[in-house]
């Protein structure tokens, strides 16, 4: 039985959108767990206000070709939206078949395949990485032009297995030398995949010891079929939405719901969110907050006016430039992304949060709702209780302190 | 406290070179605190990242099966730097050609180890940590830090140049030594206040205080030290110049920071410097030339330097890469992921020369040449010789090392 | 520009601005009479009030009061300050500041500037003020006279013949009946108090008065303004007030010609007239052309006007900037024109042209090509080659200049042009962007040789590149090369027609300068541009309702504004600076 009280209904939104407010805690309680998650795992409407700006902004990074302005575009779409299960979804894959403008060069076609991660994301994961394995940009980041039938290009074999669908010790050297063949002739021309089937290799190749006339759709299934599969799902999943260390048992869990959801993902997640696990203070507070989850989640739930520019450049700053992921690993995440220089930047970040508008202006009403009801605000705040020298020190603090002192405190670092 | 370390710990207020990175228990309250032991050893580490190609860096321009796998791209006899009747450096690199002259250059051949992998992940994984295991969670240097963090209170330490996370290599269980690009990155802003709030009393008592989970207790632990460090630097001014020119790379600026460093006697034994860019998967030509001439000319210019200031002998360098490419070229004028390469260690004087034995180019393990040297012996070398730290703590097992140093 | 010519030139603005204007008008003559001579500047206006009146009701006022730069500033402290002192002041008048300043200013004013009485003194200022009615000075005086012991008996107040007389410590002095004196000096008021009961013959009006160019009229607000130049320099103890070099090369090109009068010129007068249908400001530099050096008369050189502009206008024209130069000879010389420490860019520039044309030499091979005008257009486009416009519509350039040689001319222009497509194209290959071909049409008898994309790309936003289609084509010895096949056709219309009417009119105007700026293609392109230019403000921040209203304001502040025409022309004695514009 899990107990849906405020800081149980504040862990649940924090880990599926981005921040909280103590205003959407107190609706999440009212309606209890399951009307909550039906809610968010059921599409909104969204607000005329953010219909027309998402589509100013969109259109604009279009028109320009400007990737700048397309990163400035989803920041305000993932804080703006009526659905932040489908833009926590999406950077999720993001990460996960992380692609970057930096070798894509091309705004149509990152646009494309983070629409493609924003339709289908939720979804099975058959059809997302058959989809996927087709997609311009993905052609373009892992040389699919440069796969040809007698020099043969590794690079997309080997990441389908590596980071896509398996996972490390799942395969051999072997597999993605022959897997690279089947993949051969996987080309993009005139910005559109093609089959190339001059440059397809027609003949017998052996992956996980299956021997046959492999296209790149069999290694693909073959990949989707294999049983470290699910695994691999489960484990990206609970990573990024459960436990920084995800346990043997938790993923096993997880998988058995992968398989039973035939690899879908957004009805796996909401089961996990449901299981009382889930709400274990093993699992509470346990994430370190990434550069986006910390700006979105503060700027949402403090201020308005928000500055894109500022936010897009400071996400960048702290290490996770959207759209431009340092590798094809994607974001390492956890305690890679504090090191001192990002300390000092994400406290200058909230300080000026407080006390400039350069990232946004402070809602008028914060700071007196934070003294009328500071233990709302606690639990929007702050994922776990705070210590008794930490209330103290807040409660010491003056007035106009006791906000850029939460804020600064390790424990804000958490969700 | 030192001339020259003052006029450092000046150089970092203005000049706004250096940031601070990681949570750095001791390093820099012992470089601003204690008396540094002046001519201590130092060990200087670059990543070639990408995997380099050695056989056209160190190139067996006599060797037909060499000159056959690579109609393209092969260096040929009348260009490289000849080494001797068989061995070339690539024509770029006159500035190692150079240190072989005077006998510093070090070269070993066929570097690898059992079973390579070759995703860049894994394998430079494999490299950093000196371990095979599925989950590493320190690296090789920071297992020595460790052990003298357990042994001595912390008197060693290591810094990362140029780099924007801490990488592996440097990761120790208690010690995550900086990574340092610029000191803007490290002034706190008080937006309107009188000080930033983690500057405040309130603040550091309550980051001081303990209990919660492994993740609280490492934002903590790291947070503090942050503060401490940015309030160190904050209070730091004037420019320090290098009479040497050092050429206008990035690894260069990166070098000279260090050789600043070094004759600021910085308590810090190991630097780790990254240079970035060679997974040359097509039209190689190029873009190596270019890294390989970045390569040589700031490694030479850095030694000038430290060779002006009396301190070349107190400084190895070695370079590293998570492996070389296949003998034969692709079909794009580049090369794909291979197995054992070459690396290079700038050693004191008169230890330069070949060491390991170059691979056969006939004889493959699937398309790539056999590894002769374990990495590990290097490593081995770097700590028992060089460092004199017993390496089989950090290592795991026993390695002999060679005698490059 | 160094600090200290800064220093200089900013004693030079300020002598001139506190020099604004002071000459009777009308039935009554210049003010200026009524001032002591030997002013070394003097300004007169008359019929302020007219203005006042316009900027007041101005719906670009208004906005500008509605803007949020405007807004930010009046909530800072500042701003707090400005409106505090506003409410105060208008508190104690009983007036509000616009009515004030109507009644106070909006007459007749001058304002003449002395040289100081004793060497290494200040200038010595004398404000004469004619009031709008004749009650607005004693109801001056009636609501401040209660202020003045608030300054603890330093200012001393006297009332002599029914005039309010006012004397601080540091000697300067007000004195207001139906006319306000407000001089520096005691002595220098009570000159100008004895003048306006008894004129006297001496007066300024005879001397740097006479000079003032433009009259009065009834209705318009006028501005007059005369600065002996001559003799501020010799006050000054220098041979020049501007040094003979600059430090920008755009400057220089621009304005060194105008600014080499300025500097050893004898004066600059200028008028300015406002009326309800726009403003023309005109600048008299008169000097001795013979003391122009050679390097200078480069940057003087003119084209006899035969009609309204040097280059007829094409449709949709955003700015159009037209230069007569000596250009071979300029650029020989650049080193007497420019500061040692900029010359070095010219080297660089030079070798970066190389590329482009390899194996020729700047100043020998091309500039010696060009002779004359050189005229930059700017025009919005219609894109009729494209299926749909592209994402971002910029405005198509061209350059137009006039050869020596036209065949010789042509050749080494377009090899540059073509080496500059083949640059481009391998960079597009690198960017997966379309490649140009070179074609070629034939135009009114006139060949354009273009480049035209492989292909377009179908049924998304057109990349802002699809912006460009370098063109360029010779009409008689003009050489164009525009940045669109469109803008070249139009501009090939105008030179057609400047040829039909060119030896029909006897030019009396020589052009030196010209810059023609048409807001309303400014507002078109913000209008074309519209989802762009609201999206950055929602990326500050703002709601879509609001971006859509600002984007809308700025259209219409800028639909508000008539073109602005900026114009040099040579004359016997000097330079004549011309400004013309207007708004609604």
């Amino acid at each position: 039985m899990i107990a849906f009280d405020a800081p149980a209904a504040a862990h649940l939104l924090r880990r599926l959108q981005f921040g909280v407010t103590p205003a959407e805690i107190q609706r999440a309680v009212g309606d209890g767990l399951e009307a909550t998650l039906d809610r968010l795992f059921t599409p909104q409407p969204e607000s005329q206000e953010f219909t027309e700006s998402q589509a100013a902004l969109r259109d604009a990074a279009v028109a320009t070709a400007s990737i700048q302005d397309l990163k400035a575009w989803w920041l305000h779409r993932m804080a703006g939206t009526a659905n932040p299960v489908t833009e926590k979804i999406t950077l999720f894959w993001h990460n996960h078949f992380a692609t970057s403008y930096n070798k894509v060069l091309s705004v149509p076609m990152m646009t494309e395949q983070n629409d493609l991660f924003r339709t289908l994301g939720g979804g099975s994961f058959r059809q997302l990485l058959t989809t996927v394995a087709r997609d311009p940009a993905m052609l373009v980041w892992l040389d699919g032009n440069a796969n040809r039938k007698r020099h043969p290009n590794e690079n997309f074999a080997r990441e389908v297995m590596e980071l896509f669908a398996l996972g490390l010790g799942n395969y051999t050297e072997h597999d993605i030398q022959e897997a690279a063949r089947a993949f051969s002739g996987w080309h993009l021309r005139e910005g559109r995949f093609w089959f190339n089937d001059s440059q397809h290799d027609t003949s017998n190749k052996t992956v996980f010891g299956k021997t046959g006339n492999f296209a790149g759709q069999a290694i693909i299934d073959l990949c989707l079929d294999h049983p470290a599969c699910p695994k691999f799902l489960a484990f990206k999943l609970l990573r990024t939405f459960v436990m920084p260390e995800p346990t043997t048992e938790a993923i096993a869990r997880v998988a058995a719901q992968f398989v039973k959801h035939d690899l879908a993902f957004a009805p796996v997640l909401k089961e996990v969110c449901r299981t009382p696990e889930f709400y274990s203070a093993e699992v509470r507070g346990t994430i370190i907050k990434s550069p986006i989850e910390l700006i979105l989640g503060t700027l949402r739930s403090l201020c308005e006016r928000i500055h894109w520019p500022a936010v897009r450049d400071l996400a960048a700053q702290l290490g996770q430039d959207v759209f431009a992921p340092p590798s094809v690993k994607g974001w390492d995440g956890g305690r890679q992304w504090i090191h001192a220089t990002a300390w000092i930047q994400r406290w200058n970040f909230l300080s000026d949060v407080t006390g400039s508008d350069r990232y946004g202006s402070l809602r008028s009403d914060v700071r007196e709702a934070i003294l009328q009801h500071p233990h709302d605000w606690l639990t929007a705040l702050f994922s776990a209780p705070l210590s008794d020298i930490a209330k103290e020190a807040l409660i010491k603090a003056g007035a106009a302190d006791r906000l850029p002192l939460a804020l600064s405190l390790p424990e804000y670092q958490l969700m | 406290m030192s001339t020259n370390r003052r006029d450092f710990l000046k150089l970092l207020g203005t000049a706004g070179v250096v940031s601070l990175a990681g949570p750095a228990p001791s390093m820099w309250s012992s470089a601003l605190g204690a008396e540094a032991k002046k001519g201590e050893r130092v060990l200087v580490l670059i990543q070639m990242a990408g995997g380099n190609d050695g056989l056209n860096t160190v190139v067996p321009y006599a060797d037909d099966a060499y000159l056959k796998a690579r109609p393209a791209l092969a260096i040929g006899k009348g260009a490289a730097l000849k080494l001797n009747d068989t061995l070339g450096l690539h024509p770029a690199m006159s500035g190692f050609r150079d240190l072989w002259e005077a006998n510093r250059l070090a070269i070993v051949q066929g570097v690898g180890y059992p079973k390579p992998d070759r995703s860049h992940f894994r394998s430079m994984d494999i490299w950093q940590a000196a371990h095979f295991s599925e989950r590493i969670p320190t690296g090789w240097v920071g297992r020595m830090l460790d052990q003298t963090v357990a042994q001595s209170g912390g008197a060693w330490e290591a810094a990362c140049i140029g780099l924007d996370k801490l990488p592996l290599t440097c990761l120790g269980e208690r010690v995550v030594p900086p990574t340092i690009q610029r000191l803007e990155e490290f002034r706190l802003t008080a937006s309107g206040r009188d000080a930033a709030p983690v500057s405040t009393a309130a603040w550091k008592q309550v980051a001081a205080s303990t209990g919660g989970g492994s993740e609280i207790d490492f934002l903590r632990r790291s947070a503090t030290s942050a503060v401490s460090n940015a309030e160190r630097l904050a209070s730091l001014s004037k420019t320090y110049r290098s009479a040497t020119p050092y050429p206008s790379t990035r690894l260069a600026e990166r070098l000279k920071l260090v050789a600043q460093m070094i004759s600021a006697d910085l308590p810090a034994r190991v630097y780790f410097v990254n240079l970035d860019g060679f997974d040359t998967h097509s039209q190689q030509l190029p873009g190596h030339a270019a890294l390989l001439g970045e390569l040589s000319g700031a490694v030479s210019a850095f030694f000038a330097d430290l060779d002006e200031k009396g301190r070349g002998n107190e400084v190895m360098l070695t370079t590293f890469s998570e492996f070389g490419r296949r003998l034969a070229e692709n079909g794009s004028l580049g090369t794909d992921h291979g197995a054992a390469s070459v690396l290079f260690s700038v050693t004191p004087a008169g230890k330069g020369g070949l060491y390991g034995k170059a691979p056969s180019l006939t004889d493959l393990d699937d398309g790539d040449p056999k590894f002769t040297t374990d990495f590990r012996r290097v490593y081995a070398t770097l700590l028992e010789r060089w460092l004199e730290r017993p390496s089989q703590p950090v290592l795991g097992e026993a390695f002999a090392p060679l005698d490059f140093a | 520009m160094n600090f200290v010519r800064s220093a200089r030139v900013a004693v030079w603005v300020g002598f001139a601005s506190l020099a604004w204007s002071a000459a009777g008008f009308a039935e009554e003559g210049s003010l200026s009479d009524r001032l002591p001579p030997g002013a070394i500047a003097v300004a007169e206006w008359a019929n302020a009030e007219a203005l006042i009146e316009r900027v007041q009701s101005s719906p670009m006022f208004k906005a500008a009061y509605d803007s949020e730069p405007y807004r930010k500033w009046a909530e800072s402290g500042d701003g707090r300050k400005f409106r505090g002192g506003r409410a105060v002041l208008e508190g104690q008048l009983g007036l509000n500041l616009w009515e004030a300043s109507k009644r106070v200013f909006g007459d007749r004013g001058v304002l003449a500037v002395y040289p100081p009485s004793e060497p290494g003194g200040k200038p010595e200022g004398v404000l004469l003020l004619r009031l709008a009615d004749d009650t607005i000075g004693g109801h001056l005086k009636s609501r401040l006279e209660s202020l003045v012991p608030l300054a603890n008996d330093k200012i001393k107040s006297e009332t002599i013949d029914g005039a309010w007389l006012l004397t601080a410590p540091d000697g300067n002095r007000t004195w207001l009946k139906d006319r306000w004196v407000v001089g520096g000096t005691s002595r220098i008021v009570d000159d100008v108090r004895r003048r306006l009961v008894e004129p006297v013959s001496d007066s300024l009006a005879k001397t740097l008065g006479a000079k003032l160019p433009g009259a009065p009229t009834k209705s318009d607000t006028a501005l007059n303004l005369a600065v002996d130049t001559g003799r501020i320099r010799e006050l000054l103890g220098q041979s020049r007030m501007i040094p003979a070099k600059l430090d920008n090369p755009l400057a220089s090109l621009l304005f060194g010609g105008l600014s080499e009068y300025a500097a050893i010129g004898n004066d600059v007068l200028a008028s300015l007239q406002i009326r309800p249908e726009g403003y023309e400001l005109k600048v008299r530099l008169d000097g001795d052309s013979g003391k122009i050096d050679a390097a200078h008369k480069t940057l003087l050189t003119s084209q006899p006007l035969v009609q309204t502009e040097l280059l007829p206008t094409v449709p949709r024209r955003l700015a159009t900037v037209t230069l007569v130069r000596d250009w071979p000879a300029w650029y020989r010389q650049r080193d007497a024109l420019l500061e040692a420490k900029v010359l070095p860019e010219f080297d660089k520039f030079e070798t970066g042209l190389a590329t482009f044309l390899p194996g020729k030499d700047f100043s020998q091979d091309i500039l010696s090509l060009m002779s004359g005008p050189l005229t930059l257009v700017f025009a919005g486009q219609t894109y009729p080659h494209l299926p749909q416009p592209p994402g971002l519509q910029l405005p198509a350039g061209a350059l137009v200049v006039s050869l020596t040689d036209a065949q010789r001319g042509a050749d080494v222009f377009n090899l540059f042009i073509q080496t500059l497509t083949s640059l481009t194209n391998l960079e597009a290959a690198k960017q997966m962007r379309q490649p140009w071909l070179t074609s070629a049409e034939t135009y009114k008898g006139v060949t354009i040789t273009y480049a035209r994309y492989l292909e377009i790309p179908k049924g998304q936003a057109l990349p802002a590149i699809f912006n460009a289609q370098p063109a360029s084509a010779v009409v008689g010895t003009q050489y164009i090369a525009a940045s669109s096949v469109e803008l070249c056709k139009d501009l090939i219309d105008a030179l057609q027609s400047t040829q039909k009417t060119a030896t029909t009119t006897a030019a009396t105007v020589q052009r030196n300068f010209e810059l023609i700026l048409a807001p309303e293609t400014a507002a078109q392109l913000v209008n074309a541009n519209h989802a762009l230019v609201e999206a950055r403000s929602v990326q500050e921040g703002k709601s879509a309702e609001q971006s859509k209203a600002e984007r809308e304001l700025l259209e219409n502040v800028l639909r508000a504004q008539q073109p602005l025409r900026l114009s040099t022309d040579v004359t016997p004695t000097g330079l004549t600076l011309t400004l013309q514009g207007g708004w609604q």
